[in-house]
């Protein structure tokens, strides 16, 4: 019943998209949130033991496409493959409150969508971020295995960008390299349901209050666009916990960028 | 009839995977052209101009073509007076091409008649010895080689050092190159780190924001540098890496520098993109030597100004080369 719901969903999603790309964050939100919403219809009567309250140790690789747009760089917009990798830890200080802290590493390698690729021999920004994160977050509201939180904290970023460009026009190789400090305050929610060894969720934080440092400069911003969503799922098997998760991260400021990815990684709870 | 589809068909899914050849409009590369000029030159004075304002006023023509464009902002950049800011297209590199041609050259094709031998040590170095006295002259021809080319300098010093009393050094007609090249080369005459002056970057000139100033200084490559005279012979094409090879030199109490002034360009040029792909380079940075002084667009004016005239042109003498073995001559004694 549930996978048919799923399959139809998707079809559905299919055609009246004329195929587009699923990749496009709203489409797996939307069947995920039908997904969770059917579960839990289904299993409303059924409690589940299973806590999520004890400490947790998460391991985690991601890959997937990113875009970026900053005009400091170029007037062209860079993609490419991006390889992520996620440590986090969460422990509970109380029944409700958990702390999390995490941190992240991307590495990807653009390319510029070129206007005139024949003037160049070739073109290519490396892209490094490194993100700290650390949050608190609350329980508000349990019903049966389905739990509500909200989460606040806050992210330390650095970019660095490295582009590396030989033009026909020019003799040399040119290399520049770009570097920004952000500082993020996040604010999110989380929902998550436990269903026997299943357990999926969905994360979803928004940044009301940035301040990125860039050539000697501090910038701030308040309530910009950035956002994260993220949709997870986990299987227990014996002590570990085997996760496959989709995230989608956009942000305008102080450069456009979006990321796409799937990443699958392992939780070790104790 | 099977086959007759499926080259059809074969036919028309390759037409379709050509590229797309996309063309960009004129005023997209001029709006980029002003929004870089305007971000990254470090002298922005010197586009609050009349000419400059009305020209960023006027729309520009739809249907002027990408060479004759090229023209037109190589026009533009003309007005500036820099020989850093260049656009390079795919015809020809624009802007300040001729910015040397108004220069009078101060040194002769030939001056090998002073010499007792001149050798090529690299592209970048000559070394000689000048005739009847017991001064060395080394002929600096251009920085535009790797910083590790000077390197020889030290075996060449460690030998002047014991048959020589005094060293010309000759920039005329370098028109630079890498300024790691010519802090190098100077390196090889200071026993200690000397500052050279300060320097900082533009960071975005439409909000006046620079980086802070920085010190530069030139340490020390050799244990023997070479303490003795040393006379620096200077032109109008003595210029960029080369005009930091001056101030360096001048750094140093026992360098003098002779000759004309230099050609103004001490800026360190960045390069920036245009959205076809054309190049564009703009000076981004503003130098400043140990007196407070900033030599772009100025030069750097000598301790003695001796210029050539068509009349010692044209009996082939080297007055400048002259002065310099008279006034290490005078020093000797």
């Amino acid at each position: 019943m549930i996978y048919t719901s799923v399959v139809v969903g998707l079809l559905t999603r299919l055609k009246k998209n004329k195929g587009g790309c699923l990749l496009f964050w709203g489409q797996p939100l939307s069947l995920f949130c039908t997904f969770n919403l059917i579960l839990f219809v289904e299993t409303n009567q059924m409690c589940f033991a299973e806590t999520n309250n004890c400490f947790q140790f998460e391991a985690s690789i991601g890959f997937g496409d990113i875009k970026l747009k900053n005009r400091e760089f170029n007037y062209f917009n860079y993609d490419g493959i991006s390889k992520t990798y996620t440590a986090r830890v969460l422990f509970p200080l109380t029944d409700r409150i958990k702390f999390q802290s995490k941190y992240e590493n991307s590495h990807a390698k653009l390319f510029p969508n070129l206007y005139h690729a024949q003037f160049y021999e070739y073109h290519f920004l490396d892209f490094a971020l490194s993100n700290t994160t650390i949050s608190l977050s609350c329980k508000v509201f349990t019903h049966y295995s389905a739990t509500l939180s909200i989460c606040i904290g806050s992210n330390i970023q650095k970019y660095k960008f490295k582009k590396v460009f030989k033009s026909k026009l020019y003799d040399y190789e040119l290399v520049y390299h770009y570097s920004y400090k952000e500082f993020d305050m996040l604010v999110g929610g989380l929902i998550d349901y436990i269903l026997g060894k299943l357990t999926t969720g969905i994360e979803y934080f928004i940044y009301p209050y940035s301040s990125y440092y860039h050539l000697e400069q501090a910038s701030f911003s308040f309530f910009n666009n950035n956002h994260l969503v993220d949709l997870f799922c986990s299987y227990k098997l014996n002590k570990i916990n085997f996760k496959a998760y989709y995230r989608y991260f956009y942000k305008s400021y102080p450069f456009r960028v979006s990321q796409n990815f799937l990443g699958f990684g392992i939780v070790y709870k104790i | 009839m099977k086959f007759l589809l499926f080259l059809a068909s074969a036919v028309w899914i390759l037409t379709a995977c050509k590229k797309e050849q996309r063309v960009i409009d004129n005023e997209l590369i001029v709006d980029a052209f002003w929004y870089e000029i305007s971000t990254y030159y470090a002298y922005p004075e010197k586009l609050k101009t009349k000419y400059f304002d009305y020209q960023k006023s006027q729309p520009i023509d739809a249907s002027l073509s990408e060479s004759y464009l090229a023209i037109y902002l190589g026009q533009l950049l003309d007005s500036l007076q820099d020989a850093h800011v260049h656009l390079y297209t795919p015809w020809h590199i624009v802007g300040n091409s001729e910015y040397f041609n108004s220069f009078k050259s101060n040194s002769l094709d030939d001056n090998s008649k002073y010499f007792d031998s001149l050798v090529f040590i690299n592209k970048a170095i000559q070394w000689g010895r000048i005739k009847n006295t017991t001064f060395a002259y080394i002929k600096i021809r251009t920085f535009d080689v790797p910083s590790e080319q000077f390197t020889l300098l030290d075996s060449l010093i460690l030998i002047m050092k014991s048959t020589t009393e005094a060293l010309v050094i000759d920039v005329r007609g370098n028109r630079g190159g890498w300024v790691e090249s010519a802090l190098n080369a100077a390196s090889f005459f200071t026993a200690s780190p000397r500052k050279m002056g300060t320097i900082r970057y533009c960071i975005d000139a439409k909000l006046k924001r620079y980086s802070s100033w920085q010190p530069i200084y030139v340490n020390p490559e050799t244990l023997h540098p070479y303490n003795k005279p040393i006379v620096v012979i200077t032109d109008r094409y003595t210029y960029s890496a080369s005009e930091w090879f001056v101030l360096a030199m001048t750094s140093f109490s026992n360098v003098k520098v002779i000759g004309d002034t230099t050609g103004g360009g001490t800026s360190i040029p960045v390069v920036r993109e245009l959205p076809n792909g054309w190049l564009l380079s703009l000076s981004n940075s503003q130098l400043i030597n140990n007196e407070g002084l900033d030599i772009q667009f100025k030069g750097y004016p000598p301790d003695v100004t001796i210029i050539m005239n068509d009349n010692d042109k044209s009996q082939l003498r080297d007055t400048p080369l002259e002065l310099a073995i008279k006034m290490l001559d005078s020093s000797g004694k």
